[in-house]
This record gives C-alpha cells, sequence and structure tokens, in this order.
C-alpha cells in the first residue's frame, strides 16, 4: 500500500509562480489526471512531484516520507516518470532500454537478478516478442508499453505520465489507458497523469486535478469537476455534458 | 524471432552479450597483429617469425638467434610508435564515443568540441611566436595541451553559469573551434615559410615523434582515467531516452555529463599534444563499432577503443609503406579513409541492424 500526498506545493520560473498552494492525496490503485489549458503547470506539476524540478515551497510525502529527504535513486525505486519524449538519438534494443530501470537499484553494475527481473516484467507485460527489437523501430503505442515495462522493473508502485496518449491513434490510446487501469486495479500502482484528452481524463480516472490560473480550480470525481462551467472558466469553451453511465462526456457545444 | 517467457527472454540477451565479448576479443586480436605487422613496416624488411623473436628478446629478455639490428630497430624505432598508435586510437575513440552520449550528438567529438584546434593554436604559439607557458623540451607538448584544455573550461563555465543543454555546449566548442582557428590563421600570416612548414606538420598528426618517456606519460593518464570512464557506461545507457527520463531513473544528469566530458577532455588532450591532430578516429570508429554491437556503452566502450586503436595502426602501417621510404603523416591517411566511411555510413543508416 502507498500513499502520495501533496501540500501547499509551489513552483516559480524565475520569479514568476507557475502554481502555488497545491494539494492532492492519492491511494493505492488510484488513477488520477491532472487537466487545464496549455501552459497552466501540468507537466511542470508533474516533475515537481518527483523532483525532477525543484518546488519553491510545499511538500510531496510517500507513505509519510517527504520525497525531497530521499535521493534520486530512492526516489526513483519508488516513482517512474514517463516523459513525453522519448526518442533514442542512439537506438538500443528493447531488452536494455528496459534493463536501464534497474539503474536505481544497480547503479555500477546490472546483476543477473536484474536481468531476469527485466525478463519477466517483459514476459508479464506480454512484450517479449519485441525484447530484442530496436526501441526505436517501434510504433509510439508500442514504445510507451515499453516504457511502462521500464518504470515496473524500476520498480516503482507510483507511475507518472507526461502525455501518455500523445501522437497515439484512438487504439492505442485506449491500449495504454487499459493498461494504466489494469495496473491500478492488480498492482495498487498508482498513475498521474498530466492529460489533454477531457473525455479519457473522465473515463479512466478516479479523480480529476483541473489546474487554472497558478492553482488547483477545481479537484474531484470526473462528474463533479467536468461541469459546464468549470469548462467554460478554465478553457474558455462552451460545452455540453453527456452522462454515460456516470461517467461525463463532454461535447463542443453547437457542433 | 519470436521470444515469450522470461527464460528465453534472458537466454537470447544472454546470447548477444556473448557475441559482444566475442567481437572485443576479436578487435583486441587484430590489434595484436597488426601491431607485429606494423613492427615490420619500414625500410628494413623483417619476416614475422623474426618479429616475435626480436619482441620476445626485447622485452621479455629471451635469446633467439634474430639480426643483429632486428632488436634495435623494433623496440627503439618502432614499437613506441606501435604503442603511441594504439593508445592514441584507443583513447581517442573512446572519448568520442562518451562525448558523443553525454551530449547527445553524433558529431561530438575531441575535433568537434575545439580540443584538437585548440592544441594546434598552443602549438602555433610555441612555433611560431615562441610563446610558451613552459620552457624546455616539453614547451610545445606543455602549451598543446593547455590550450587543448581551454575549450573544455569554457564548456564548464556555460554549463556552470546554468546553459545547459547539449545542444548549446557543442555550439560553444564550434564557437571556440572558430575563435581559436582564426588566431592560429593570424599567426601563420605573419610567420616565415620554415615556421609555417613546422606547424603544418604538426597539426597533420603524426605517430613517429614518440619517445619512450612521452608514452609513459600518456599510459599514466590512460590508466587513470579509463577505470573511471568506465564506471560512467551505465549512466550513460540510461541518458539514451533524454535528460528527463535518465532524471526519473535517478541519475544525477548534470554531474554524469561534466564528468565525462573532463575526462574525455583530458584523454584527448593528454594524446592530442603528443601527435598533433589525428582526425575522424574519435568520431568514426565508434560509429562504426556501433552499428556492429550496438549501443549499449558497457561492450561499445571497450569495443570502440579496440577498433579505434586497430584503425589507427591499419593508417599507419598504410603511411608507413604508402610511398616508401618516406613516411606520410597519420592524420592524412585517417581523414582520407575516415572522411569516406562517414558519408557511406550516413548513406548506409537507413536499414541498418545490430546485435
Amino acid at each position: 500500500m502507498v500513499t502520495i500526498k501533496v501540500d501547499g506545493l509551489e513552483f516559480c520560473y524565475g520569479q514568476h509562480p507557475v502554481f502555488s498552494n497545491v494539494a492532492l492525496r492519492v491511494d493505492s490503485g488510484q488513477v488520477v489526471s491532472i487537466v487545464g489549458r496549455n501552459g497552466a503547470g501540468k507537466s511542470t506539476l508533474l516533475k515537481c512531484i518527483n523532483m525532477i524540478l525543484k518546488p519553491a515551497k510545499g511538500v510531496v510525502l510517500i507513505n509519510q516520507t517527504p520525497v525531497a529527504s530521499m535521493n534520486q535513486r530512492q526516489r526513483a525505486r519508488q516513482v517512474g516518470y514517463l516523459a513525453q519524449k522519448s526518442e533514442q538519438l542512439f537506438p538500443s534494443t528493447v531488452f536494455d532500454t528496459v534493463l536501464t530501470g534497474r539503474f536505481p537499484h544497480s547503479p555500477v553494475r546490472f546483476t543477473q537478478q536484474d536481468e531476469e527481473i527485466t525478463a519477466e516484467v517483459l514476459e508479464m507485460m506480454g512484450l517479449g516478442k519485441y525484447a530484442h527489437r530496436q526501441f526505436n523501430r517501434l510504433s509510439g503505442g508500442e514504445q510507451q508499453q515499453i516504457l511502462i515495462a521500464r518504470a515496473l522493473t524500476q520498480g516503482a508502485d507510483i507511475l507518472l505520465f507526461d502525455e501518455p496518449t500523445n501522437n497515439l491513434d484512438l487504439q492505442h490510446q485506449l491500449q495504454i489507458m487499459h493498461l494504466i487501469r489494469k495496473l491500478a486495479r492488480e498492482k495498487g500502482i498508482i498513475s498521474i497523469l498530466a492529460i489533454h484528452d477531457l473525455n479519457f481524463a473522465a473515463a479512466f480516472s478516479d479523480t480529476v486535478v483541473l489546474v487554472h490560473n497558478g492553482t488547483v480550480f477545481a479537484h474531484g470525481t470526473p462528474a463533479a469537476v467536468f461541469t459546464k462551467e468549470n469548462i467554460l472558466e478554465a478553457f474558455g469553451v462552451e460545452v455540453k455534458i453527456y452522462d454515460h453511465h456516470g461517467i461525463p462526456h463532454i461535447a463542443i457545444a453547437g457542433m | 524471432m519470436i521470444t515469450l517467457n522470461a527464460h528465453s527472454i534472458q537466454e537470447q540477451y544472454r546470447k548477444s552479450v556473448f557475441l559482444k565479448i566475442l567481437f572485443i576479443v576479436a578487435l583486441l586480436q587484430c590489434t595484436v597483429i597488426l601491431a607485429i605487422i606494423g613492427c615490420g613496416a619500414g625500410p628494413i624488411q623483417f619476416e614475422i617469425p623474426q618479429i616475435v623473436k626480436a619482441l620476445a628478446n626485447g622485452l621479455f629478455g629471451f635469446s633467439f638467434a634474430v639480426p643483429d639490428n632486428a632488436v634495435m630497430v623494433i623496440t627503439s624505432i618502432r614499437l613506441p610508435r606501435i604503442v603511441l598508435a594504439i593508445l592514441s586510437g584507443f583513447g581517442l575513440s573512446i572519448a568520442g564515443m562518451q562525448m558523443q552520449v553525454v551530449l547527445r550528438n553524433p558529431l561530438a567529438s575531441p575535433l568537434t568540441l575545439g580540443v584538437s584546434s585548440g592544441a594546434a593554436l598552443g602549438a602555433g604559439l610555441a612555433i611560431l611566436a615562441g610563446f610558451s607557458l613552459i620552457g624546455g623540451r616539453y614547451m610545445l607538448i606543455a602549451n598543446a595541451f593547455i590550450f587543448s584544455l581551454l575549450p573544455c573550461v569554457v564548456i564548464f563555465v556555460i554549463s556552470r553559469a546554468g546553459i545547459t543543454g547539449h545542444g548549446m555546449l557543442i555550439l560553444a566548442g564550434v564557437a571556440m573551434n572558430f575563435i581559436f582557428s582564426s588566431i592560429s590563421t593570424l599567426l601563420t600570416y605573419f610567420s616565415n615559410s620554415e615556421e609555417l612548414k613546422s606547424l603544418s606538420l604538426w597539426m597533420m598528426g603524426n605517430l613517429g615523434r614518440a619517445t619512450w618517456n612521452d608514452i609513459a606519460v600518456l599510459f599514466t593518464v590512460l590508466i587513470v582515467t579509463m577505470p573511471l570512464l568506465f564506471l560512467q557506461n551505465q549512466k550513460l545507457n540510461t541518458l539514451n531516452t533524454g535528460d528527463e527520463s535518465a532524471s526519473g531513473l535517478g541519475l544525477n544528469v548534470e554531474k554524469t555529463r561534466l564528468t565525462v566530458l573532463i575526462l574525455t577532455a583530458v584523454v584527448s588532450s593528454s594524446i592530442t599534444c603528443f601527435t598533433g591532430i589525428i582526425g575522424f578516429v574519435g568520431l568514426v570508429a565508434p560509429h562504426i563499432v556501433r552499428m556492429i554491437i550496438g549501443n549499449d556503452a558497457r561492450y561499445l566502450m571497450p569495443a570502440s577503443g579496440f577498433f579505434g586503436a586497430a584503425f589507427l595502426l591499419g593508417a599507419d602501417i598504410v603511411s608507413v609503406k604508402i610511398i616508401e621510404p618516406a613516411v606520410l603523416p597519420v592524420g592524412i591517411i585517417t581523414s582520407f579513409v575516415g572522411g569516406p566511411l562517414l558519408l557511406w555510413l550516413i548513406i548506409r543508416k537507413q536499414g541498418q541492424r545490430t546485435w
């Protein structure tokens, strides 16, 4: 069981605050989507959670332990970060790519056990057939799965996704979102997503955090956050909300 | 081939590792064979068995029957040159390979970062202007070494100032190249033809100047830096999917980048100040090896090193033999072969496969 708590988080680029006073609590097995306009600070918030960027104020606690007090490798054993762009300049095989997930455990030399864990994760995720292919040669959706496999090899039980469905076709978008849900359900893994697609956020998250004007504008279940008023205020777009078995479905008004 | 269960996935991985190690061993053997052939290259011809015997006599105190002058010619004249070729090829190639990964730029090499043009300026100041920071026999070498470290200091200062994008660092290297080249050109403009020839000969890259003392200095530098660079390899692998991903994996990206840049700068400066500018080994050798065994730095580093050593040895043998009895500067051969090789690699890059 793992819990992550964010309290009073503030981040500034130079003197200019991107967001302030952000609070959040996520329990084991939950999926949280952070939504908001471009430049609202979704990705920045994500990077502050595992200290890739240093917040100006506030704390992030994993099971009561401040993340700031951990060293980089201790953090990496708990939190996996899936960046938006992950193209390799010099192509590696999928196995080598996933094996680097063991870096926080074996920083100098990978052991036989590291290789075993890598192979097991690849098998478990049904990615064995890609193991010895070039990472760069795979489709965007496959690459995203490989990076999720790497985060699992890392031993992380909190995954931070920066735009996980960017540049993917509809089928692969669905595949990734289902995988995120499955990991939450079967392994209790927490996923925090910075995401643009509001309908995906609504359909796949337990909690939605709407970031606007440098702070958390709305926070709660998808149905509570995705109201006509909130979306008009945060995005400046008129929408209609349809209820689909309790999940809000957002459509642009007048189209 | 489709592998599905963990055991066979790992099995196949082990197999690919075994092939990589085999490749490294093969390169090592190539280097040894080329070294022996290299001992035979020169105005006085020796047969291979004579060379092996002379080496055994000279280095290990055996007393095989060999021609009178063989031991002296081989161990005192030819061997220093061969050893310098091995050390230089090894070091330059590894420096280039690690620079390429930490700067995430396939064009990074001691040449691109300004190390070589810095060394040329140092040598130019010593030869043409008589300016030197240290006097005596090592005046030119020390000057070249100190000036070749300058671009690295500038890059270090720039990254300390918070400008850490790898594109920026390589641009800084390019800028340093321009600055140094313009000063060198200015110096040559005011020099006489004797000085000019002496500088251009230095700049062409030459392995023939080495003495055993020089080699001892270089060997010491490599013995200290290589293990430290080897320890960076696993970190270099995590850097491969980008800085942010690497941070997320728990790597201190900036510290790794600086460590590698400083170490590779010391390696390439130490080599360049003894040999002059030897182009393309540091740039091309890692790319060729990468195309064969892939990008796992733990194997790529030793393989690049031995490939570079074999490549430079081969080039040196050609430079000795091509217009006997004259010896061409080896830098001409490496650039002449390296340029087309690089072009071929670029064209062929589509459809490449690695182990």
